[in-house]
């Protein structure tokens, strides 16, 4: 703690601070208030910002003297406002818009925080498209769209137009990392202008009710160079007419569903980036064309999601998936595509790296009674699943009606592992909500994000 | 800052800190003399969250504004990152709820926008007002 000696030495060298008083005006105003850092995000933001609109008022707030030469009173340097801004939680929206009335100095360090993940609902998604892509005849490029890094539709349902939508993203393309699609009102132009995107990191489809060709899809997305992470639309289609699709080069995340075809599986090249696959909601993928992609990625797969409804795969279609894929960390599975010999000898090798097994649930009549907490407790019982630490099972196998002893047991031995090892956080947990559908990277940035006001 | 100045006899003089603030800077200091250092990569969750701030510094924020801003003034100035994470994060809690004329006397701001300026900002962020 070098700060702290600092002081000591300071305190125990002189005494000669405590006769003069100096005040803290004369430094702070200078350069220091009006130049922050470089480095800190919102205030690189700072110069690139200007002030308001138009000419005149442009001219207004620059003759104006900053309010810090008042002597009255103390005021903080801008890179100090950043960090205070920095310990309001993004959701609190309101709160920004507030903090950029109260001065100057304060809206030109809150405007970045404020537009950086605006909180989009259809009371205000007309104002903000408003405000960030202006129509009408003295149209100026607004100095907000450069500030979006997020936009999430999710809740957007007839509210929006496919025109206003491309507009939209046209404007915010060059800072835009992530894109949440609405349900409806998503055409092709808002593909077109996606594909301009290119500091786009996530791109999440799952709710657009309109059917996309695959063909399009790829074609507009396959050159972004930051793509991460990709939810396939619920209703692609594909003419069948292209063999090869070529994935955006660094892909770690995807999430397939929809009209894909078998053939899709089976001819694409796995990006040598991807280690975390989730595939539901395919209503014609066989299990043979899914074993033949994990094939494919066996060796970078960390993460793995199988769930319903996939109709085409049988009842024990994935008893070797923790054969195929040898890397595997993670895994979600619904048992209508398991049996309890998952866990038995030759499907769950010894010392395979697994931690984390998550057991879904379609919910059809009989699929509750396929595994029980017993056949997990036996294969880590005998070091197979050595390293297994977290179960989750949903409330819908009935795990805490019919088998509490078990889970009990199981709970006590996940648990007697971890402290092993020195670990903790292990045990079962019997989920209702469907947590598991979202990727790592999405659960992490939500919980970020604090409390709405 | 020992170590950008490197070995040196003399005083390191600190003309932006007063001695109350001193005083009150020191104070600080010595209660958290033994806490661990801060991790490296501790910026992006532990951080963020602005409510949590233990009681004993709860209680040694509870200052009048002016003493406040020169507490933060001077842990930056002394760059003493913990010091000054406390002091924004009591800042930023005291503007929860509070309108923006509540905030300009909370922390005796000065308002420099014209009535235009203030009503052409407010209309464009209208939106974040409304959900």
């Amino acid at each position: 703690m070098y700060w702290y000696e600092v002081l000591m030495y300071e305190m125990s060298r002189k005494k000669l601070l405590s006769q003069t008083r100096l005040s803290l005006n004369p430094p702070l105003d200078q350069p220091q208030s009006s130049n922050p850092p470089a480095d800190h995000p919102a205030a690189m933001r700072i110069f690139e910002l200007g002030t308001l609109n138009s000419q005149e008022e442009l001219s207004i707030l620059d003759t104006t003297p900053p309010a810090s030469t008042k002597p009255s009173f103390l005021s903080l340097p801008s890179e100090v406002i950043c960090l205070i801004l920095d310990f309001i939680p993004p959701r609190a929206q309101k709160r920004l818009a507030r903090v950029c009335l109260i001065s100057r100095q304060w809206y030109i360090a809150a405007i970045p925080y404020l537009y950086r993940y605006p909180i989009i609902t259809p009371a205000n998604y007309t104002k903000f498209v408003t405000t960030i892509s202006p129509s009408g005849i003295h149209v100026k490029p607004s100095r907000f769209a450069g500030l979006v890094k997020r936009i999430d539709l999710s809740c957007i349902v007839h509210e929006s137009r496919p025109s206003l939508l491309a507009r939209l993203l046209r404007r915010a393309q060059g800072s835009l990392e992530e894109f949440v699609a609405p349900q409806t009102a998503f055409g092709y132009i808002a593909l077109v202008a996606i594909g301009h995107c290119q500091q786009l990191r996530l791109l999440d489809l799952s709710l657009v009710s309109q059917s996309i060709e695959l063909e399009t899809l790829f074609r507009h997305i396959q050159d972004l160079p930051h793509l991460v992470t990709l939810y396939f639309p619920p209703s692609s289609v594909s003419d069948g007419s292209k063999l090869a699709f070529y994935w955006p080069p660094r892909l770690k995340y995807i999430s397939l569903a929809g009209g894909i075809e078998n053939s899709f599986l089976t001819n694409t090249c796995v990006p040598s980036t991807l280690h975390e696959l989730q595939i539901a909601h395919c209503p014609f993928v066989k299990d043979s064309s899914i074993k033949h992609l994990l094939n494919k990625a066996s060796h970078q797969l960390t993460v793995l999601s199988i769930n319903y409804y996939i109709p085409c795969l049988g009842f024990n279609a994935f008893d070797k998936v923790l054969i195929i894929c040898p890397h595997l960390e993670k895994l979600t599975i619904a048992v209508d595509y398991v049996s309890a010999h998952l866990f038995e000898e030759e499907n769950s090798p010894a010392g395979h790296p697994l931690r984390w097994l998550n057991l879904d649930s379609s919910g059809n009549p009989g699929v509750e009674k396929k595994i029980t907490p017993d056949d997990i407790f036996i294969a880590v019982a005998e070091e197979r699943l050595s390293e297994l630490r977290v179960v989750r099972a949903r409330k819908k196998l009935g795990w805490e009606e019919n088998s509490k002893r078990m889970v009990v047991d199981l709970n006590e031995l996940l648990e007697t592992r971890a402290e092993e090892k020195g670990e903790t956080g292990a045990g079962v947990w019997i989920f209702e909500n469907d947590y598991s559908s979202q990727c790592e990277a999405f659960k992490g940035w939500w919980n970020g994000f604090g409390e709405e006001e | 800052m020992l170590e950008d100045v490197g070995e040196v006899t003399e005083a390191i003089p600190i003309p932006n800190v007063n001695e109350n603030v001193l005083k009150k800077v020191i104070e600080w200091c010595e209660h958290h003399k033994g806490d661990p250092p801060a991790q490296a990569d501790d910026d992006s969750d532990s951080r963020k969250k602005s409510s949590d701030i233990d009681e004993w510094d709860q209680k040694f924020m509870q200052v009048d504004q002016e003493m406040l801003f020169e507490i933060i003034l001077a842990a930056n100035y002394l760059d003493i990152k913990p010091l000054l994470d406390v002091g924004c994060k009591t800042v930023a809690n005291m503007i929860k709820g509070k309108s923006p004329e509540e905030i300009r006397k909370t922390f005796n701001i000065q308002n420099d926008f014209t009535p235009d300026e203030e009503e052409q900002i407010r209309r464009e962020n209208e939106w974040a007002e409304d959900r």
